[in-house]
């Protein structure tokens, strides 16, 4: 790979002697905690690719996720333009051209805002994902960076004219966007598709749908590594290791890269089974056909998207395609109770992670320095490892991630482990 | 609060017509390789009737696929043109 970015690491780490501060423990539980955070993106999102592919039986579960996670990883490494202009969306700690930290704050404040977010942003990913909703990872990032700037810096610290035009509107328009786009593509694949003999059909849309999957996980790996990779950055930035100038020049250090491609791919191969149970299952029951021009929709639109303007969330664009793609089918039923809990689910996503962003960054900040900095890790160590515990006692894998959807509303039921083990 | 909403509406609608022409269009042209390639195998149908082999449908199908297979190929490069001219130096004219 490109030796002038390997060769950065060791001029930066030079130029600072005294790296071995307290400043520096901090840095380092960032970017574990970011790490994790990309870990959670990965699995969180794996179903917005692939739930389509796994429900319909074109690729096993098993399959599916390991093809996604290939992708994804590959998707990280082409990430070589990354912004680590990440938070100026939501607030204003850094220069919106080049990245720099804002004159007058703190480096350890600015760590501490980025950790204390990144924290709200994994433990909502974590929440949503036990109750299996789909929900905005960036979303989750933004709620927490909101709620942490908030707690240190007051309202003045947050762009609210960003925050409106760049997370809220956009959230609110993509599921009908994406729907409409599905809606379109599945009404016209059954009409042009009506005589043809429905195995034929069946199989010939399952090759469709296994690309179109695959470039909904390329798109995300290429866009979703990157937040994290940007937010590292951002840390380091803070910290002094590394300036907005060495990146214009030499592009991002490769171990950021290598560490957030991983992450979010073996997240990804983990798989989100409890999400991707609600998005293939939950909502509508789905065929090949309306499979393939569900994941069609996703990609046109995730991929284009942002060219066009407008950054929409992978998650809202994927879960309206899915819900589309009832939509447009003549007879197909979509549970509405399902996809009602996952709006709802939405909104609170910025509100809640916020919370646990802002709470994070008072805990942190009153203890301050190294040891508020283990705190605010050993908070989302024990909150994380008590969502995990809960998760086991009704587990969702890839043996029973197409069992039966019982009932009309969302899942979390004592049902679903016997439905399990009979699958 | 400065928000511009011409722009939102603007980016908006494109990404709505991008979204159908691209994430509509090209399922409605997979389908159309579907039903040529179902109509090229012959035998017999739903509906009863048996037709013969028709090896121009089954050819006219493999086109239509190659054309959907160029424009995925088309958006992969799309997506990759960043990386392509920073890991091989070369620039794509998409």
């Amino acid at each position: 790979m490109n030796g002038s970015i390997g060769g950065w690491h060791g001029g930066g780490a030079r130029s600072h002697p005294d790296v071995m501060t307290g400043e520096l423990v901090i840095l380092l539980l960032l970017i574990v905690t970011a790490v994790a955070f990309d870990f959670t993106n990965g699995f969180h999102d794996t179903g917005n690719a692939m739930a389509t592919s796994i429900a319909t039986g074109a690729l096993k579960p098993k399959v599916a996720v390991a093809l996604s996670a290939i992708l994804n990883l590959v998707g990280g490494f082409l990430s070589v333009e990354v912004a680590v202009t990440v938070t100026t969306s939501v607030l204003k700690i850094q220069d919106t051209d080049t990245g720099a930290l804002m004159a007058g704050l703190d480096a350890e404040t600015a760590m501490f805002i980025i950790f204390a977010g990144l924290v709200g942003g994994i433990l909502w990913n974590l929440f949503t994902w036990l109750l299996g909703l789909p929900s905005s990872s960036s979303h989750a990032l933004f709620g927490g960076l909101l709620g942490a700037g908030l707690a240190a810096l007051g309202t003045a610290g947050i762009n609210w004219s960003g925050l409106t035009a760049k997370v809220i509107i956009p959230a609110l328009l993509s599921p009908f966007i994406a729907g409409l786009v599905a809606a379109i593509g599945v009404w016209l694949v059954f009409r042009v598709t009506r005589g043809v003999r429905e195995a034929r059909r069946e199989r010939g849309f399952r090759y469709g749908q296994i690309a179109t999957a695959s470039l909904v996980s390329l798109a995300h790996g290429t866009g979703d590594a990157q937040k994290t990779m940007g937010v590292i950055a951002l840390g380091l930035i803070a910290h002094g290791t590394l300036s907005d100038q060495e990146i214009e020049a030499n592009g991002l250090p490769v171990w950021i890269i290598v560490l957030c491609a991983g992450a979010i791919a073996l997240g990804t191969y983990l798989g989100g089974w409890r999400i991707i149970r609600t998005l293939g299952k939950g909502l509508v029951e789905l065929d090949s056909p309306q499979g393939m021009a569900a994941e069609a929709s996703s990609a046109a639109i995730i991929l284009t998207s942002s060219h066009l303007g407008m950054a929409l969330s992978t998650t809202h664009v994927a879960t309206g395609s899915i819900i589309g793609s009832g939509v447009g089918r003549p007879g197909a039923k979509v549970r509405w109770g399902v996809a009602g809990r996952m709006v709802v689910g939405w909104l609170m996503t910025l509100p809640a992670a916020a919370i646990v962003g802002a709470v994070t960054y008072f805990v942190g900040h009153l203890v301050g320095g190294v040891g508020g900095a283990f705190l605010v890790f050993g908070i989302l160590v024990v909150a994380g490892g008590a969502i995990y515990r809960r998760s086991q006692q009704q587990k969702v894998d890839h043996t029973n991630v197409n069992a039966e959807w019982e009932g009309e509303g969302t899942e979390l039921a004592p049902e679903l482990a016997t439905a399990g083990k009979d699958a | 609060m400065d928000i511009d909403l011409t722009s939102i509406a603007t980016s908006t609608l494109s990404v709505i017509v991008v979204g159908i022409l691209l994430g509509a269009g090209l399922p409605l042209l997979f389908s159309l390789g579907i039903v040529l390639q179902d109509r090229g195998a012959g035998g017999e149908h739903a509906d009863g009737s048996i037709t013969a082999p028709n090896p121009a449908a089954r050819y006219a199908s493999w086109a239509v696929f190659a054309v959907v297979a160029l424009v995925v190929l088309y958006g992969l490069l799309f997506i990759t043109k960043g990386s392509i001219s920073h890991y091989l130096g070369i620039e794509l004219p998409l």
